[in-house]
């Protein structure tokens, strides 16, 4: 436990790791669109006033580091796909349950035309003073989650990605990100291919002087522990509280070198978690981590829960760290 | 004569087709706008497509498509009593993921689980179908143990529930049994224990019986299944590279080989040459040949199946025709 004083206002910030829930009428959008019964112009509006909601939401509840809440995307890996060249999107595939999703498929070279996530960060970041994160997809997970019918190999798959997912990072920071957070949920598949996941990081972080962060999910950590502490970013954000917080005693063992982004929510369940669970895994982290270096967040995005679920878990976080706050500071 | 067969689960969904949709019954049986008994006749409607399609491209052994599987071991899980079923974790190496069974109790088999969507299926099928459950060791992988707190006990618990069923089936007529053990290419160390509760789940069966492994290879562990009761082992050739290793290091082996030829987890079409090459060595090596794509096939889109089951097809076709006509 960390002595009481020392917890400065810049420590122990709050922030969520990416998707928001749709609100039902973009949910309908979407599908009319899909349908061709809706124009493109007019589902763009609705997904700008759900990204206005989520901002002021996010504000509302007192979060230190937003997101856009990713309204204009579907899946992760096939938003990206779907604005770069080289990717078709396949047939409909199914997740688990009975939950499906389109994978891209790499038919030829991966390019990327255009920046793609850029207007839509600047514009969540015109709608608040509070510092926005741009978010991207790693290019391991897009590699991974994809079908490939023209590389030679995984990893000149990967390479390319990373490319690509770098240009995008670069014109992020230009348009003025502090935060870029790049997803590799799915580094954790495969414990033998960590060392590319590694070297395709290394080209997508390369130069940025933003803070960068990945968040990993689904997966044996024992297994790229302490491999994974050398993908390049500033911060790694992992979810514990679906694991209640049991990750935390290997980090005893073996020293996380870096800032750690610390999943508090079990975002699988619909029930608000417990304000007394969540303090205990933050004071767990305490006994590892200085404040300064623990980011408190979700388990994982939120796109699964309704926005009542998400927004009452969020709240509920936001409240449990300022109580640890008060108590660390001597309140 | 080399044989054609399939793993064991389909794509539930087409992008487009007569019938209602499976995906879109479970979705209104959910909100409890679809009776189980209208719910229960779209599985059965698409057991009878599925059936169909894998008849008219040519498949020799097929499967009822296991439509109803959400995965390998929920349907058998869910209805063993000492089960309870939790939350999602991944499946193997795959973005895909399924809900975690729970032993929180000594296991119990009550009554036949699979055999009547058996007879239903067998009583649709003009061509042999097999009937396809998960190994022991796979389903005590694939599984979270709270109660046995000991992996050979609850494996062996497992076989022997396993074979309760698979005795079932045989009496339901299925002529082939056909075990998946994709866990074993993960956990090779553990060959000696899925090996006893196979011989234990194959206990007494006449029909034909063995295990389908994918994901992976069985290098350094073959040889122990060759001195076992099963009568086919099942490869996958596609993921890695070790299970043609073994077999370019034997001139032959003492079961019927299952190979995993098609790629059921990518989208790209074989090239016929490189498929005709690897069959063709692969079937020296064994007195009978089974050839399939690596997986199941739910991980493609609907669309790729019939490209990619007709090319498998057509290449063991030649294969299969007389030397000249080839």
């Amino acid at each position: 436990m960390q002595r009481p004083g020392r917890c400065p206002v810049s420590a122990l910030l709050t922030t969520s790791v990416g998707s928001f829930p749709k609100p039902d009428y973009l949910k309908t959008a979407r599908n009319d669109f899909y349908r061709g019964k809706l124009e493109k112009t007019k589902l763009h509006e609705l997904e700008k006033q759900a990204t206005r909601e989520v901002i002021q939401k996010q504000e509302e509840i007192g979060l230190d580091i937003l997101v856009d809440g990713e309204m204009y995307r579907g899946d992760m890996a096939t938003y990206f796909a779907e604005h770069l060249e080289g990717f078709k999107i396949s047939g409909l595939v199914r997740s688990y349950g009975n939950r499906y999703y389109r994978k891209p498929v790499a038919l030829g070279k991966i390019r990327r035309k255009d920046p793609i996530t850029v207007s839509w960060y600047t514009f969540a970041q015109s709608l608040t003073q509070k510092p926005v994160k741009g978010m991207l997809t790693g290019p391991y997970t897009i590699m991974d989650w994809s079908f490939d019918e023209t590389y030679p190999s995984r990893r000149a798959f990967a390479l390319d990605l990373a490319q690509v997912i770098h240009e995008e990072a670069l014109d992020l920071e230009k348009a003025g990100a502090q935060y870029i957070q790049i997803d590799e949920p799915a580094v954790s598949t495969r414990p033998e291919e960590i060392d590319l996941a590694i070297e395709a990081m290394k080209i997508v972080t390369k130069g940025l002087k933003a803070k960068t962060i990945t968040h990993i999910c689904y997966g044996d950590f024992e297994k790229i522990y302490p491999q994974m502490l050398s993908l390049a970013v500033d911060q790694i954000d992992l979810e514990l509280a679906n694991r209640d917080f049991a990750l935390l005693d290997l980090f005893k063992k073996q020293p996380f070198t870096k800032e750690i982004g610390l999943g508090v929510l079990d975002v699988h369940r619909h029930e608000t978690d417990s304000k007394e669970k969540i303090k205990k895994g933050i004071k767990k982290a305490l006994e590892i981590f200085p404040p300064e270096r623990i980011f408190v967040d979700p388990d994982c995005g939120l796109k699964t829960r309704t926005p009542e679920e998400a927004f009452a878990k969020l709240k509920v976080m936001v409240e449990a760290r300022n109580e640890i706050r008060r108590e660390l500071q001597g309140g | 004569m080399i044989l054609t067969t399939v793993i064991g689960n389909y794509p539930k969904i087409t992008e487009s087709t007569s019938l209602p949709s499976i995906r879109q019954a479970i979705h209104r049986h959910d909100e409890d706008r679809l009776t189980d008994t209208d719910l229960e006749k779209i599985f059965q409607e698409n057991t009878v497509r599925v059936i169909q399609e894998q008849e008219a491209l040519g498949i020799d052994i097929i499967t009822d498509g296991q439509l109803r599987w959400e995965d390998i071991v929920t349907p058998l899980a869910s209805k063993i009593e000492g089960f309870k079923i939790n939350g999602l974790t991944r499946f193997f190496n795959n973005n895909v993921y399924y809900r975690q069974p729970v032993v929180v109790g000594k296991l119990l088999w009550r009554s036949p689980i699979t055999v009547e969507n058996y007879r239903f299926a067998k009583s649709q099928a003009k061509h042999t179908l097999k009937a396809t459950l998960p190994g022991p060791f796979t389903f005590a992988a694939l599984s979270d143990d709270t109660f046995y707190h000991n992996e050979r006990t609850l494996v062996l618990a497992l076989a022997e529930i396993l074979n309760q069923e698979a005795k079932a089936l045989e009496a339901a007529g299925a002529p082939i049994i056909q075990f998946d053990e994709p866990a074993l290419v993960f956990h090779k160390e553990k060959a000696a224990l899925a090996i006893e509760g196979l011989q234990k789940a194959m206990a007494g069966l006449k029909v034909k019986k063995g295990i389908r492994t994918y994901f992976g290879d069985l290098e350094g562990i073959f040889d122990s299944f060759l001195d076992t009761d099963m009568d086919f082992i099942g490869l996958d050739f596609v993921s890695t590279e070790g299970n043609r290793n073994i077999l370019r290091k034997r001139k032959s082996i003492s079961k019927a080989l299952g190979a995993g030829c098609i790629d059921a987890r990518n989208t790209k079409l074989e090239n016929p040459k490189i498929l005709k090459d690897l069959i063709q060595e692969l079937v020296t090596k064994t007195h009978q040949l089974y050839v399939s794509p690596n997986c199941g096939l739910e991980f493609l889109p609907y669309a790729s199946i019939a490209p990619k089951l007709s090319r498998l097809v057509e290449v063991v076709r030649q294969c299969n025709a007389p030397v000249g006509v080839r």
